[in-house]
């Protein structure tokens, strides 16, 4: 099942900034984790990941680094800030909230 | 798949801090300073399959970003790419989870966008700012051009009608028109306020041009006659505008109309043959009064009071003004055969017939009425501005033409007159529309016309003229009644003119219930005004600067009407010593001592010094 555009945009960011938690990681990655780890729930195109990771960029909540030393093609990997794992702390909590609330009236088997 | 080494530039350290977002910068860090100039290259050296690269190849081109940042994404594509195929998936499986690229390219661009540097977001800014200035004042230009006067009212034809309604018998212009004729006075030896023939009529019994004025009298009796026929007549009949009286060539050469408005023409060529026509009548009554001949001295008083009131129906301001002058040189001619030793040449019926016609103005609204320049200003209002619609109808370039021409403003070199077109379509926004600024001018002169109506003592000029002064002065407002700010004058010193005009009278219409009673009390004037009325004045007159009644004293057993003056200080009668009408003041703030001679001429009576 593929999540709705709308949904997917607040879904999109909060999901890429908890992969990019344990360390940095680079856009095939990404994409990869968000495939497999939501059982394909959240997988999104590459025309979607790279605009989301460069938004981040933009924001201040992920940072990027190009890497020339592993393989024979430059790399380019992304990390969490601090305001980034500020925002994620942030979502992790609204998106308990609106989890709990969505079970409560039922939209979610408690 | 590494890089060509010709694909790869390492930018300067400037170019690196130019491009790097702010936040990034501020976190000491700098972008990649070696960068791919040319994302061809990149996906020439990259080695992926065609259909890949095609697709890379048409997202970064839609995207239209920099070279660098072109570089950057497809860089990062590829790698992208290669890693997929790397791990085993097919080409087609790949392109197929790639999405739409039209849409990648456009969420790639506003993603890149947001990241580029905060100087380069302010110059955008500014760019798309002075663009969207430019546009609104493209279109604000193209609004202000577009528009045009559309004159609506013919206040000329208005103002024409009880005229023309008149029967050219009962036309005072005629026959005006063929004395000035006769006597040349509109050529430029008549009517040089110099001249020799303007110094003759101001000529007094004795002085040295007498003779030759009297002379002139004898010389010019038809014509005279002429003015007093023309004096009886009901109308002054000046047909106004073009076409009009005016534009007679005859009698005023190299006067052509300047055609800025109708209205704009109707005071100037008429005024000064007028108060020429008043000078030839008064001259001629202080011969008669020299002369001892009752009959021609009260014809001339006559005509004056008609040529006063026949003035008073061309309508402009300026007539106005004229006709007020025409009353002071009335008044003082009368001024002077009462005092004089020829004063018992007049019969109690004549004294009676002139103080009726003396009586009548009260206050300045009897002697000036406004809605002359308001007329005026609504006609000129109509040739600037575009008829009453959208906003209240705006401005136009022929309004400032008008403006300009209006006020001699000279004529603007080439840059100038540039610059002006450039910067008038701003008038929209700084001028105040047609309606507001109608409105505004009415309230003006409402107040003004209100004003008039009052004592002047009573009147608060002060507010009035304080509102108008803060429409003279550089300032928003003053941009914003442009109109307004240029031709409304100031109407205090018109009501000081009319003041001081009716305070005159007052003293003449004493001065002949005075002779009245010493005629009839053998020879003796009464000890205060209370003794004629109400047999010989309905009431004393108001002092018009205290509102008391006007004061009394003999002086040499001649009687002195005065008021006290601006001093508020009885001086006995006594005028200030230089400039006797220094005293003909209301609320200066260094007020002359002295008091005002309402009669006889103060120049006949003993001063004070200041």
């Amino acid at each position: 099942m593929r999540v709705e555009r709308e949904l997917m945009r607040g879904a999109g960011p909060a999901a890429i900034l908890r992969l990019l938690e344990p360390g940095e990681r680079y856009g095939y990655e990404l994409v990869r984790l968000l495939e497999r780890q939501s059982n394909g729930v959240l997988a999104m195109g590459q025309s979607t990941l790279y605009p989301l990771l460069y938004n981040l960029q933009a924001k201040g909540l992920i940072a990027a680094r190009i890497d020339r030393t592993q393989g024979p093609r430059p790399r380019k990997y992304y990390r969490l800030t601090d305001k980034g794992k500020r925002q994620l702390a942030r979502d992790r909590q609204q998106w308990e909230a609106l989890s709990a609330a969505m079970s409560k009236i039922g939209v979610i088997p408690a | 798949m590494s890089h060509t080494p010709a694909s790869v530039h390492r930018i300067s350290r400037v170019r690196q801090i130019f491009r790097t977002p702010l936040l990034d910068l501020l976190r000491g860090r700098l972008i990649d300073p070696v960068i791919a100039i040319d994302f061809q290259s990149i996906l020439a050296a990259c080695g992926l399959p065609l259909p890949i690269t095609d697709l890379v190849a048409d997202v970064i081109r839609r995207t239209r970003l920099w070279r660098s940042e072109k570089s950057d994404v497809a860089s990062e594509l590829v790698s992208h790419f290669a890693e997929g195929l790397h791990t085993g998936v097919s080409p087609e499986e790949i392109l197929a989870n790639f999405g739409d690229p039209r849409r990648a390219a456009r969420l790639i661009r506003r993603a890149k966008l947001r990241n580029r540097s905060l100087s380069w977001h302010v110059c955008r800014f500014i760019c798309f700012s002075f663009l969207a200035i430019c546009l609104f004042y493209g279109l604000l230009a193209v609004y202000y051009y577009s528009g045009k006067p559309a004159p609506s009212v013919d206040y000329i034809a208005q103002l024409n009608q009880p005229i023309l309604a008149t029967p050219v018998k009962q036309r005072a212009w005629p026959l005006y028109r063929q004395v000035i004729l006769d006597l040349s006075l509109t050529s430029p030896a008549q009517s040089d306020y110099n001249g020799e023939f303007s110094r003759m009529l101001d000529a007094r019994p004795g002085s040295k041009r007498w003779p030759a004025l009297q002379a002139w009298l004898v010389q010019h009796r038809a014509d005279i006659d002429l003015l007093h026929r023309a004096a009886d007549q009901p109308q002054l009949g000046f047909v106004l505008g073009p076409g009009g009286s005016a534009d007679d060539p005859a009698i005023f050469p190299g006067q052509p109309l300047s055609r800025v408005t109708p209205m704009y023409d109707v005071a100037m060529p008429i005024l000064n043959p007028i108060r020429e026509f008043a000078r030839i009548l008064s001259a001629d009554a202080e011969a008669a009064c020299d002369l001892g001949d009752r009959v021609r001295f009260l014809r001339d008083m006559c005509s004056l009071f008609q040529l006063t009131n026949q003035t008073l129906q061309h309508p402009s301001l300026v007539a106005q003004l004229v006709s007020a002058g025409i009353r002071a040189i009335t008044y003082d001619q009368l001024g002077r055969a009462l005092s004089s030793s020829h004063v018992s040449m007049f019969t109690d019926i004549d004294l009676r017939d002139l103080a009726h016609q003396l009586i009548g103005p009260q206050v300045a609204a009897d002697l000036f009425d406004l809605n002359d320049e308001r007329i005026f200003f609504h006609d000129i209002i109509q040739h600037m501005y575009t008829i009453s619609s959208l906003g209240g109808g705006h401005l136009t370039p022929q309004g400032f033409q008008l403006v300009n021409r209006m006020t001699s403003f000279p004529q603007q070199a080439v840059p100038l007159r540039t610059l002006a077109a450039v910067v008038e379509p701003a008038s929209l926004i700084l001028i105040a529309s047609r309606d507001q600024i109608l409105h505004r001018y009415d309230h003006f002169i409402d107040q003004a016309q209100s004003l008039l109506h009052q004592p002047l003592r009573q009147a608060d000029w002060a507010t009035w003229n304080q509102e108008l002064n803060s429409l003279k002065q550089i300032s928003l407002s003053t941009i914003h009644n442009y109109p307004i700010g240029n031709f409304l004058p100031s109407f205090s010193r018109t009501a000081v003119t009319a003041e001081r005009c009716l305070g005159l009278r007052d003293g003449l219409l004493c001065a002949i219930a005075l002779e009245s009673y010493r005629r009839h009390h053998d020879g003796h004037y009464p000890a205060s005004l209370d003794a004629l009325t109400p047999s010989l004045l309905p009431s004393i007159p108001v002092d018009r600067i205290t509102g008391g009644p006007v004061h009394y004293i003999l002086h040499d057993n001649h009687p002195i009407i005065y008021s006290l003056g601006d001093d508020h200080i009885d001086n006995q009668g006594t005028p200030p010593i230089k400039y006797p009408y220094n005293a003909a003041q209301w609320n200066s703030h260094n007020p002359s001592l002295g008091d005002w001679i309402l009669y006889p001429d103060p120049s006949d009576t003993p001063r004070i010094e200041n």
